[in-house]
């Protein structure tokens, strides 16, 4: 979408994320003083370690600091740029109500349990608060988060989707797709697909269908939970998600790749890509991860990542089930698995 | 700042006074532009301008140079 943000805005916004970049060269300093540190392998011993270790350290301090600030206020600071020009926005979000992309809301659905009250990210009212699509799809990933992530968010959605070879797949479902950036990249990707979006949160649905109908696409979006998406058996070839997982507790991904097992067809694929497993870190990584999603409103993280996925999917009757980091950082992760053929 | 603690609380109001000022030096950079080009109608002209190339380029260098010069006593604290 077309917009021009106002000086206050995109000046405030552009500042955040440079503190983003302050951030991590503290964090460069902090990590040279530990270098040497062994940890245990216990999870709240590391924490408890490195608080006793670094707990008056002034670069550790003012790291902390500078991620509660981040953390606290990267939501207010978009919402505010938002507020600047929300009524030059509303014609636009009425022309991209219209086309192909429709959301389909059902009578009675319940978000899931761990989902309601929420505030992921720390972003005041999550995922449901009121534009908050327009704010996390078109102001938080493109103008803040992308410019301090390594390798870049957007390309990562592309590229995640060359482990998939060269099948073409032509009914794709794609769980968790918030404002549809990944809904984009699998569109671009497959042109030819059919595809499904499914999301409990209706704000976020929103965004997904302007970028639909921007390109002219026709995506069937649907507020419904991943667990329980309410589609028929066998209906789709590809079932997909990107950066989904680490927001479930790990009962809510057996039950996503238990759905996801149901809705395939004989010979579809599950395709997962979200963060590093911990047993793929060292240490001070496992550390470094946990002490991050505690501050950063990511409470199902820990259990998240302390899961197995390819055992997950074989257990569950997946075939030829991997599980395995990407590039030279290992990041993102990825889990590829497929139905047996009838 | 040598080996002193950081009061936490304090650093947020540091780190608030610098959103804000950044903002305000932002806006100034802009309105001298906006000044030079018309003279008229400043305030309006101001929050609706979108830097060209070459001011967004000073405005990022600068930006990043306030922030580095502003913190740079947590970089250098023991
Ligand atoms: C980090 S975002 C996903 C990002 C998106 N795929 C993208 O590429 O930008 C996670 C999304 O998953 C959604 N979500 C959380 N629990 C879910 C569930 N049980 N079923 C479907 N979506 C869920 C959240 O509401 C949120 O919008």
């Amino acid at each position: 979408m077309e917009f021009e943000l106002r000086q206050r805005g995109r000046s405030a916004i552009d500042f955040a994320a440079d503190m983003g970049a302050m951030g991590m060269k503290l964090s460069a300093a902090v990590g040279a003083k530990i270098a040497d540190v062994e940890l245990p392998e216990d999870f709240d011993e590391q924490l408890e370690m490195m608080e006793q270790r670094l707990g008056d350290n002034p670069q550790q301090q003012f790291l902390l600091a500078m991620g509660e600030w981040s953390a606290t206020t990267h939501g207010e600071i978009t919402f505010d740029a938002f507020k600047e020009i929300q009524p030059e926005l509303e014609p636009e979000f009425e022309r991209l109500r219209q086309g192909g992309t429709q959301i389909e809301t059902r009578p009675g659905y319940e978000p899931p349990d761990y989902w309601v009250g929420v505030d992921f990210h720390r972003t005041t009212g999550g995922w449901v608060r009121e534009h908050q699509g327009f704010v996390h799809g078109e102001l938080i990933h493109p103008k803040y988060v992308a410019k301090n992530f390594p390798g870049g968010i957007f390309k990562q959605r592309r590229d995640v989707l060359n482990e998939l070879g060269d099948r073409k797949f032509s009914n794709i479902l794609e769980m968790g797709t918030s404002s549809g950036h990944f809904t984009v990249a699998l569109a671009e990707a497959f042109p030819e697909a059919a595809i499904t979006g499914v999301e409990p949160g209706l704000p976020m649905l929103e965004q997904a269908q302007r970028f639909g109908n921007e390109r002219g696409a026709s995506w069937r979006l649907i507020q419904a939970s991943a667990e329980e998406t309410g589609l028929p058996d066998s209906s789709f070839d590809l079932v997909t998600s990107y950066i989904l997982l680490h927001e479930l507790p790990a009962r809510a991904t057996r039950a996503v790749f238990v759905e996801a097992f149901r809705l395939l067809e004989p010979g579809g694929v599950v395709f997962m890509s979200d963060v590093q497993p911990f047993r793929a870190m060292p240490r001070i990584a496992q550390w470094r991860a946990n002490a991050g999603a505690l501050r950063g409103g990511e409470p199902y993280w820990r259990e998240a990542a302390s899961l197995d996925l390819a055992a997950l999917a074989t257990e569950l009757g997946f075939e030829d089930a991997r599980s395995y980091g990407l590039g030279e950082r290992q990041y993102p992760w990825v889990t590829i698995a497929r139905k047996p053929a009838a | 700042m040598s080996s002193q603690s950081v009061d936490k609380a304090t650093f947020q109001v540091v780190l608030n006074l610098m959103h804000e000022l950044w903002v305000v030096k932002d806006r100034a950079a802009v309105l001298e532009q906006a000044l030079a080009e018309a003279g008229v109608d400043v305030a309006d002209k101001v929050d609706r301008m979108q830097p060209d190339a070459a001011l967004t380029e000073r405005l990022d260098e600068e930006r990043k140079a306030f922030i580095s010069r502003v913190l740079a006593p947590t970089l250098e604290a023991e």
